[in-house]
């Protein structure tokens, strides 16, 4: 597998004029179709903002879409300790990523992930965000977890991972 | 289609992470955040 050049690789938050997009492509339909027709919405709507990596300004290698986010809990019952005084544990969510399949198995992805940490990181700063958290597909729940991503313990097998910051 | 977000959790869901929260970032997490800002900071791709 031919690795990239970083070199010519450039990031830049999307906008209309993004090179590349229409022709982007990834193994799931639902990852371009959000790329394609929901992510400039969403970030018009300030649901999500999606931050789009090229190679030479004119191929999208991945994007990955991001929010403000908490992690909450569905009942109420009085428990004791640090944390347990909160309902909500404040994050930031990585709601969206991709790479696009011809250039997949080449650090994108992991570089995309490793600059999602640092925002976050650096995001923590300024507002409170105690982790970074997605809800990944359960084929690559391993990937994250080498990443240093955890498993949140569920019975229902929810597939909710974070990593502490 | 939407992001995919995060389901509220159900108190067992709960307790797991906050007893987990209290434990604190372990040594073999504390590294894999290091790997990546050093990843970040190596690679330094521009914002364009």
């Amino acid at each position: 597998m031919k690795s990239i050049d970083f070199t010519k690789v450039g990031m830049a938050r999307l906008s209309s004029s993004t090179p590349g997009i229409d022709t982007f492509q990834n193994k799931k339909a639902e990852m371009v179709n959000y790329l394609q027709e929901c992510a400039l919405a969403d970030q018009e709507d300030k649901i999500g903002t999606t931050w789009v990596w090229n190679y030479d300004n004119s191929i999208v290698l991945g994007y990955v879409t991001l929010a403000m986010y908490s992690i909450d809990r569905k009942y109420i019952q009085d428990l004791s300790g640090k944390y347990f005084q909160y309902r909500s544990i404040p994050a930031l969510l990585l709601g969206q990523i991709a790479t696009h399949k011809n250039y997949e198995n080449r650090g994108i992805g992991t570089y995309m992930v490793s600059w999602t940490i640092n925002k976050a990181i650096v995001l923590s700063k300024d507002v409170g965000c105690r982790m970074l958290t997605l809800h990944p597909h359960k084929d690559v729940v391993e990937w994250y977890q080498k990443l240093g991503f955890k498993l949140i313990e569920s019975k229902h097998k929810k597939n909710i991972m974070y990593l502490y910051i | 289609m939407p992001l995919r977000t995060i389901p509220p959790l159900d108190d067992d869901e709960w307790i797991a992470l906050m007893k987990d929260l209290e434990k604190g970032q372990t040594e073999e997490q504390a590294e894999c955040v290091r790997k990546a800002l050093a990843l970040v900071k190596k690679l330094n791709i521009p914002e364009n």
